[in-house]
């Protein structure tokens, strides 16, 4: 594994020692800079086999630390092991050319005890942020910057020399350490006139230039050294120079004018359904309000711009921030203490396996390691316990969907001596309140294993019971889900996780912060000391503006509207699965299995058939197959709940036409959906249906209709033939010819 | 006006300082009494008492948190609190920097809920400006670091590193590097023939280990 360019801006030509991992039959890991890239020699042409890093500087503000989205890119050999998701060019149902995600079934999703990789939530919205920035920018406005950089880099390197520093790294990008009597004191200097630099402990210092960086702050800097800016010192050694073209690809020449950027972003915006335009029932998921005076905050400079390592006492109101909101998280689920350190609910999972892991250590028990894990369990569950080491026990379930107690018991008695924990998620993936949880943890607890609460289904928790309450001892939030931290289509989130008292000392903490976290804690699982910090502004406005009351009134809302979709559907679609009073939690799980004997349809047609009335299908084939779980959050009015519950109704009618014969069993609008505004309007329309039924199916959707742009995606095809990179000049030129 | 009138008490009702609960919570007093109707509770105090298990639940009070406060205020906190941090020059390096958002992506994305309200994209149909945007994304990145294939991003740069050597433990040696021959991209486009060493063990073993799997695949689709 190598730094490119080193963490002190050491540039190095790295051939010899990645040939020289692959002789001893090593793979090679770059962990590069992007903004460097552009005028140096990348590392694909050096051989690495992987390069990953952040594309923060892209345009994504530092936010005390994150959110920002890290890159993994590799070789075509791995393409299937891969980590997390991968956008690919397909065809629709028309032949058109469409996107999705690719290669869906590769093994991390399927190999879920063997997993080797969680990750589930990621960075979308950061990643869209740093791509359009290099839409925006190009290929040349990208050189221009890297240059400019580069240019500031070597005239402060020019009066380093002259004012009787040493130049650590002769070779360098953007990064300068400077060694030499002086250096200890400048970073002081530095300070006092309103710089943070890198003080190192070998009493160097280093000083890394950026795009914001102007002409009266580089003649500052010059002055803090002593010396004018007169020559520039030499940089990037020339065998290292980029001499490959980037970002040729028409996407990145094509919007440089802010009227056509201003309608490229305004054409994809509207190509998508998003909670602007209608609600989003996916189960599991929580796609409640993200309020904007939530979001507001978080593009201010005094959140936006501090860097993570900035001195603690330039961070106070950060600090406060954090100590306010975990002490309330604290209150919302009766834990000792919180970490706010993981990026996400997957990250969340593992750091408190982790924290459990050191627990049992610490009492001479480190070889607990059996984790029981619910049939019933989200993917991540699985994977991140064989991501810390434990190995992954799968117990029942009843035919309820919950967790089959006699089995339980059987596990933790057959494992006594090495069980380690019980994963369970509470309200149920099936979106029922268990009413043996309590049991549950006192099986685990009575033979020396500890509960781990997975905190996806918070929403209908918070302020009626709580994690402590059910007996777990460390629980994740998605910070993303019940405290309204957008989805941002694909990440950002937090996954904070609570511990009872006897696990605090056991939390993530962090190598370069030591306040951040206990002194006895495993380690840090982000990068960042408190993880995505620049987004916690959200989740802290809403617990203030809802205060106790207020999120309470929010919980039982949540299951008062589940509740009420499950009466409105039931006498259309069988609702598996209620507690013991015969209701839901906080979503509710329609049976659409019987619709493919009765009419050939599967649960695919009817979520894309939604997408004709210009809804989100609810979560797909989890965590049952062949049925439909919707989660409609305390957000939604009865208004909305009611259209969605009409499109619902309307659907089933269609497949009872089906059944009945009235409809085509293989040209129907179920099987046809999604249908473009181009299939409408053309002069030819070769269905049995009417055009009208098929793109204005219920009266409502003609006040707003939202025209799906292509029609159902082949996936099959487009992972047969893999494109997942922007189609190159050549492209389009055979398109013209 | 009669005489119990108290105006500090009219006031704070005036005031309206929990205001944003129904903002946030959308279903008005009136529909709520009739969802509660159509699903059979008296209140939602009692919707409450029957969901939840009654050896969990918790008192009402369990929570102490501040009292609600309005948009304008909870916004005067945090403005407040960002302005005890100093935004001074960090030249820290690290894997941070100093960037310009531009405003146009600022304004558009950023704050706009078109791009940060939706769901990571498994409807592919009505995901389609945003998998072009992560398609832009993963060009760029292929681009800059001349990698045939990169994926639509990962948490932060400290994960993507752990990713990668846990990757590199599973998939052993290195093999022959089959797109030497040419453009790197170009790669990506042809289809693979099974002799990177991610295809050891090939379909069959892949379909076996899916046999015996206990839990059920997700179909990639889980939330
Ligand atoms: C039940 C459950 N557990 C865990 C997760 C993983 O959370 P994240 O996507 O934040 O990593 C999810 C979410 O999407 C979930 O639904």
């Amino acid at each position: 594994m190598l730094q490119y360019p080193g963490t002190t801006g050491a540039v190095r030509d790295l051939r010899a020692e990645i040939a020289a991992a692959h002789e001893a039959g090593a793979l090679a890991i770059v962990c590069a800079d992007l903004l460097s890239l552009v005028m140096l020699t990348p590392p694909g042409e050096m051989g690495a086999d992987v390069v990953v890093g952040s594309a923060q500087r892209f345009g994504v503000p530092m936010g005390f630390g994150g959110p920002h989205a890290g890159f993994f890119a590799t070789r075509e050999a791995f393409k299937r092991q891969m980590p997390g998701r991968l956008v690919g060019v397909s065809q629709d149902a028309a032949g058109n050319p469409a996107l999705r995600l690719a290669l869906q079934t590769r093994e991390q999703h399927i190999r879920r005890e063997k997993a080797t990789s969680n990750i589930c939530t990621a960075q979308v919205l950061l990643a869209v942020m740093a791509g359009m920035y290099a839409v925006w920018h190009g290929p040349e406005g990208l050189r221009r910057i890297a240059r400019r950089v580069h240019l500031q880099a070597r005239l402060l390197a020019g009066a380093a020399v002259r004012a009787g520093f040493t130049l650590r790294h002769p070779a360098f990008f953007d990064t300068l350490t400077l060694d030499g009597d002086d250096a200890a004191a400048l970073a002081g200097r530095a300070s006092a006139a309103g710089f943070n630099f890198r003080a190192l402990p070998d009493g160097g210092v280093s000083v890394a230039l950026d795009e914001t960086v102007t002409r009266e702050e580089l003649g500052q800097l010059a002055g803090l050294l002593g010396a004018p800016l007169l020559d520039a010192a030499a940089g990037v050694p020339e065998a290292l120079v980029r001499t490959s073209r980037v970002l040729t690809a028409p996407v990145f020449s094509a919007y440089h004018a802010e009227h056509e950027m201003l309608r490229y972003l305004k054409r994809l915006e509207d190509r998508d359904v998003a909670l602007n335009r209608s609600m989003i029932p996916l189960g599991s998921c929580t796609m409640k309000l993200n309020a904007t005076a939530e979001m507001v905050p978080v593009s201010w400079p005094g959140f936006a711009d501090i860097h993570p390592f900035a001195p603690a006492e330039q961070t106070r109101g950060y600090l406060t921030l954090i100590e306010r909101l975990s002490g309330w998280l604290c209150q919302v689920t009766g834990f000792a203490a919180v970490s706010l350190q993981p990026n996400a609910g997957s990250q969340g999972e593992y750091a408190g396996l982790l924290a459990i892991r050191a627990f049992h250590a610490s009492r001479g028990e480190a070889q607990r390691d059996v984790c029981l894990i619910p049939s019933s369990a989200h993917g991540t569950n699985p994977a991140s316990a064989v991501m810390a080491g434990y190995r992954v026990v799968v117990t029942g379930c009843d035919r309820d969907g919950n967790v089959d107690l006699a089995d339980l018991r059987a596990k933790a008695a057959q494992h006594e001596g090495r069980l380690a924990a019980l994963m369970v998620t509470y309200p149920s993936t099936h979106g029922v309140f268990e009413e043996g949880i309590r049991d549950i943890c006192e099986v685990v607890h009575r033979h020396g294993g500890q509960v781990y609460m997975d905190g996806a289904n918070m929403n209908a928790q918070v302020g009626l019971t709580s994690p402590a309450s059910i007996g777990a001892d460390v629980c994740h939030l998605n910070l993303h889900k019940t405290f309204c931290i957008p989805h941002g289509g694909g990440g950002p989130g937090i996954g904070p996780i609570g511990v009872a008292a006897h696990l605090a000392p056991f939390l993530p903490n962090h190598p370069m912060r030591p306040d951040v976290g206990p002194a006895s804690g495993f380690g840090p699982v982000s990068a960042a000391p408190f993880g995505s910090a620049g987004i916690l502004p959200i989740s802290y406005a809403y617990i203030r503006m809802m205060g106790a009351a207020g999120l309470r009134r929010a919980t039982t809302v949540a299951i008062l509207n589940a509740n009420y979709m499950a009466a409105r559907l039931r006498p259309h679609y069988p609702v598996l699965y209620a507690g013991a009073q015969g209701l839901v939690a906080h979503e509710c799980i329609l049976d659409c299995r019987g619709f493919q004997a009765e009419a050939g349809v599967g649960v695919e047609d009817i979520a894309k058939r939604l997408q004709d009335y210009g809804f989100h299908a609810p979560t797909m084939s989890w965590p049952v197959t062949g049925t439909l779980m919707i989660e409609p959050t305390e957000s939604e009015s009865r208004a909305e709940i009611d259209r969605f519950c009409d499109a619902m109704i309307a659907i089933r009618a269609e497949v009872a036409a089906i059944a009945a014969g009235t409809l085509d069993r293989a040209d129907n609008p179920l099987k046809h959906a999604p249908h473009t505004m181009g299939e409408a309007a053309a002069a030819d329309w070769p269905h049995a249906y009417p055009r009208e039924q098929a793109v204005f199916p219920l009266p409502f959707v003609r006040a707003a209709k939202y025209w799906p742009p292509v029609k159902r995606v082949d996936n099959a095809h487009g992972d047969r033939n893999l494109v997942c990179t922007c189609p190159p000049m050549e492209d389009y030129a055979q398109a013209a010819d | 006006m009669d005489g119990h009138f108290d105006p500090l008490a009219e006031l704070g009702a005036l005031e309206n300082a929990d205001g944003f609960v129904s903002r946030h919570v959308a279903p008005s007093e009136t529909e709520i009494a009739a969802m509660l109707r159509e699903v059979g509770a008296a209140s939602l105090d009692d919707l409450a008492a029957k969901a939840v298990p009654a050896a969990i639940r918790g008192a009402p009070d369990a929570m102490d948190l501040p009292p609600a406060a309005d948009e304008v205020a909870v916004l005067a906190e945090l403005r407040g609190l960002a302005g005890q941090n100093e935004c001074k020059r960090s030249l820290i390096g690290q894997g941070y920097y100093g960037t310009h958002v531009p405003p146009v992506i600022g304004r558009n994305i950023l704050e706009n809920p078109g791009w940060y309200t939706a769901y990571t994209p498994y409807q592919a149909e009505i995901a389609q400006g945003r998998l072009e945007a992560l398609l832009n994304f993963q060009t760029m990145v292929c681009d800059l670091t001349s990698m045939p294939i990169a994926n639509a991003s990962l948490l932060d740069e400290a994960t993507a590193t752990a990713e990668a050597m846990t990757m590199a433990r599973g998939v052993g040696p290195a093999p022959a590097d089959p797109r030497r021959a040419g453009d790197p991209r170009g790669a990506a486009r042809r289809p693979d023939h099974g002799r990177g060493a991610g295809r050891r063990g090939g379909d069959r073993r892949r379909q076996a280990l899916r046999r015996r799997a206990a839990i059920p695949r997700h179909h990639g689709r889980r939330p």
